[in-house]
């Protein structure tokens, strides 16, 4: 059906486009135009071409902050994405009653990241956590660590509290994607004499080869979308040793008050995870093989 | 023809949008009444914004508008009350920048002033500071830091010791020990607490600066005022050796196991109540712990002693404070109208609910009529008679405060040596933009 007019279509997504351009396209916009000047938010400001840019690049924090954000991204690659994968086949076991897992696995993903940080800030706790509780209990002192406390430790700390927030919210979509592989195929295989680990890593694993790829999508820009795990759990500390570029553009534009500079190192990150995306999408075309079932 | 009449309406309806989608955004004021000037008969309201010091002090504030209004008909008050470091961060300047930017607001004086008044939000009130709603109200000493090029921009409102030692007098007795005058007193005293089996010294630096207000006082014990101050302003190297002696007190403590391993994963509340239950003999922090003690155990009896006397150029009574004030916005319309606001805040009467709140205010007479604590009654002694009284780095210039608070931080985790830490804390300070 043709429309009425040639400007119906235009009409249409009218709407939707100004509300994307309000929200979207003119924060970015001023972002950019931001990113040139010296601006603290009440002041005059005052265009200063790329030296926010030439800061950024000489700035070691922020080179920091992408050193943990990378080994962020990496721990919880295994943290959430391998462990939720792992999960989603101990739940898809035929004859298991798994319903109750599943549920307790998928709990974290529905709590308040806060009140999830500050607990995990107990359990982590030098005096009376629970982890530094049980090293003394079963005699290894020696063990005994800050854990939130000592630049050595930190970072992978906040991470397995990632992972215990993410693995079941990644079950959930592994265990969606397992439940879609034809139960003639694993019949089948089964008269073969598959075991349920051969199923598993010969028949399954391949068959949901496109989710994975999405779950480690998500959990890469997940992870530059961080905050507030790391915030609440160490605000960047000890001595940047959990500063992820979030943490740094917070406390850069909120705390420092040097919007301009704030706003250059978004447009970088922008980049950063924009060029990212396209690497992936590349890579992901280059191997791409489809498989029906 | 047709096509043009269709692109007219488009065009109109797509404004209607775009002016909805605008008016949507930006009608999101309180909606307040700030018409008129103050010398126009027509009423108005004047805004008061702040940060909340707690429900008792912001319940003050309710009873001054109730004052106010009561004594200028035809005015009313609106008091905005954010979450303290909202407001400090972000709130603020949002309010300032904002269609109904507050009349009156609260700020630190020193650098924090300074940019408000550069930015031509603070207005000049020299004269109605010097009228009869001031007269006799403030030592002029008050105004440190208040003043700039010889005009007044801020009325004082409270004070606070920001770094002493605080003790748990039982735990002292137990063991037979006594406020300590000297540093080495100091550190022998955590020895014998900690061959006691007791944690000495017990701080929660999270947020970087307990201990970075506790390397302020030692810096400024060491160099002295001015070279502290020009060191965290960028005017001297922040890795002199004058401050490298000063940082290497805070590695013996961290050297010595005197202080706890948590310090830096420790948030400052968490570690009061560790002191407040009796895990460790003593904390250094500020005067507000009289509030929290008072609130959480109240039957704990706790003494304090300043930062005990050092080797160094600086003057070793010195007193690590801050105040605070509040400032007329210099766009309201409502100046006049703002500072005989401030002027009520600064009376006898007010005066006296601040001190009966838990505040030490700055007027000529803190505890006048108030049965206030023992400890915030001799703190605010301590911090009006001291011969030098000494900022916090924060205070004084924020982004490099950040780097020394950042490098105290490292020397007390035990990661890095004090020479170490000051260097990094150096280059990082010569890379940032000059101002």
């Amino acid at each position: 059906m043709r429309p009425s007019s040639r400007w119906t279509p235009y009409l249409l997504v009218g709407p939707a486009v100004l509300f994307f351009a309000f929200v979207v396209g003119l924060p970015l916009v001023g972002t950019v135009w931001m990113s040139f000047t010296k601006w603290s938010g009440t002041n005059r400001m005052r265009f200063i071409g790329f030296d926010n840019f030439t800061r950024a690049f000489h700035d070691t924090v922020y080179q920091r902050a992408y050193l943990n954000t990378f080994i962020y991204i990496a721990a919880t690659l295994v943290l959430e994405v391998a462990v939720g994968f792992a999960l989603a086949g101990l739940v898809s076991i035929q004859g298991k009653r798994t319903l109750w897992y599943r549920i307790t696995f998928f709990i974290p993903v529905m709590l308040p990241m806060v009140v999830i940080a500050v607990l995990w800030s107990f359990i982590y706790s030098d005096d009376g956590g629970l982890i530094n509780s049980f090293l003394t209990g079963i005699g290894r002192d020696d063990l005994r660590r800050v854990w939130l406390g000592d630049p050595g430790t930190a970072l992978l700390a906040v991470s397995v509290v990632s992972g215990w927030i993410y693995a079941g919210f990644y079950m959930a979509i592994f265990y969606a994607g397992l439940q879609r592989v034809p139960k003639s195929l694993l019949e089948a295989a089964r008269l073969d004499g598959a075991s349920e680990w051969d199923l598993f890593f010969k028949i399954k694993a391949p068959l949901v080869r496109g989710m994975t790829e999405v779950a480690v999508l998500l959990c890469i820009t997940g992870a530059f979308q961080s905050f507030d795990l790391f915030f609440v759990m160490t605000k960047g500390g000890p001595d940047h040793a959990t500063e992820i570029i979030t943490t740094y553009l917070v406390s850069t534009v909120f705390v420092d008050h040097e919007v301009g500079y704030g706003a250059a190192l978004s447009v970088i990150m922008t980049v950063v995870v924009v060029g990212l995306g396209l690497l992936y999408a590349r890579f992901r075309r280059e191997g791409d093989v489809d498989v029906e079932y | 023809m047709r096509r043009a009449r269709s692109f007219t309406r488009l065009t109109g309806i797509v404004a209607v949008a775009v002016a909805s989608l605008a008016l949507t955004a930006c009608g999101s004021g309180s909606g307040s009444e700030s018409t008129g000037d103050s010398t126009s008969s027509g009423p108005f309201t004047i805004r008061v914004a702040m940060g909340s010091t707690g429900e008792t002090v912001d319940a003050v504030f309710t009873k001054l508008k109730a004052a106010y209004e009561a004594k200028y008909p035809g005015r009313t008050v609106e008091i905005v009350i954010q979450e303290n470091d909202t407001y400090e961060t972000i709130g603020l300047n949002n309010l300032l920048t904002s269609r109904n930017a507050p009349d009156v607001y609260f700020e630190r004086p020193g650098t924090r002033l300074a940019t408000k008044v550069h930015d031509g939000y603070a207005a000049d009130i020299t004269d109605a500071v010097n009228g009869p709603g001031f007269t006799g109200r403030f030592d002029p000493a008050a105004y440190s830091g208040m003043q700039i090029d010889g005009k007044t921009y801020m009325v004082p409102w409270s004070g606070d010791v920001t770094n002493v030692f605080w003790f748990n007098k039982a735990i002292f007795t137990a063991n037979g020990l006594t406020p300590p005058a000297t540093w080495d007193e100091f550190l022998a005293l955590c020895g014998k607490l900690k061959a006691a089996g007791i944690t000495p010294l017990v701080d929660g630096n999270k947020d970087k600066w307990p201990i970075g207000s506790i390397a302020s006082h030692l810096a400024e014990r060491s160099l002295g005022n001015d070279a502290y101050i020009a060191a965290i302003k960028g005017d001297q190297p922040m890795n002199s050796a004058g401050m490298v002696a000063a940082f290497d007190n805070l590695k013996t403590l961290a050297d010595n196991g005197y202080i706890n391993k948590s310090v830096n994963a420790l948030p400052d509340d968490q570690a009061t109540t560790q002191f407040l239950l009796g895990k460790a003999a003593m904390i250094g922090i500020g005067s507000w712990l009289v509030s929290d003690q008072i609130s959480q155990a109240p039957k704990l009896q706790i003494g304090y002693f300043n930062l005990p006397t050092l080797p160094g150029s600086g003057d070793q009574k010195s007193v690590l404070g801050v105040s605070t004030g509040f400032v007329v916005n210099a766009n309201s319309e409502h100046v006049s109208a703002g500072t005989d606001f401030l002027a009520l805040m600064s009376a006898s009467e007010a005066t006296k609910l601040f001190a009966e709140a838990g505040l030490t205010p700055m007027t000529v007479d803190p505890f006048a009529g108030v049965t206030a604590d023992a400890n915030t009654v001799s703190l605010a002694t301590l911090l009006s008679s001291a011969p030098t009284k000494v900022t916090p780095a924060d205070n004084i210039d924020v982004k490099r405060a950040d780097e020394f608070y950042g490098a105290a931080a490292a020397v007390i985790g035990g990661l890095k040596s004090p020479q170490e830490a000051l260097d990094a804390a150096q280059k990082r300070v010569e890379a940032l933009p000059k101002s």
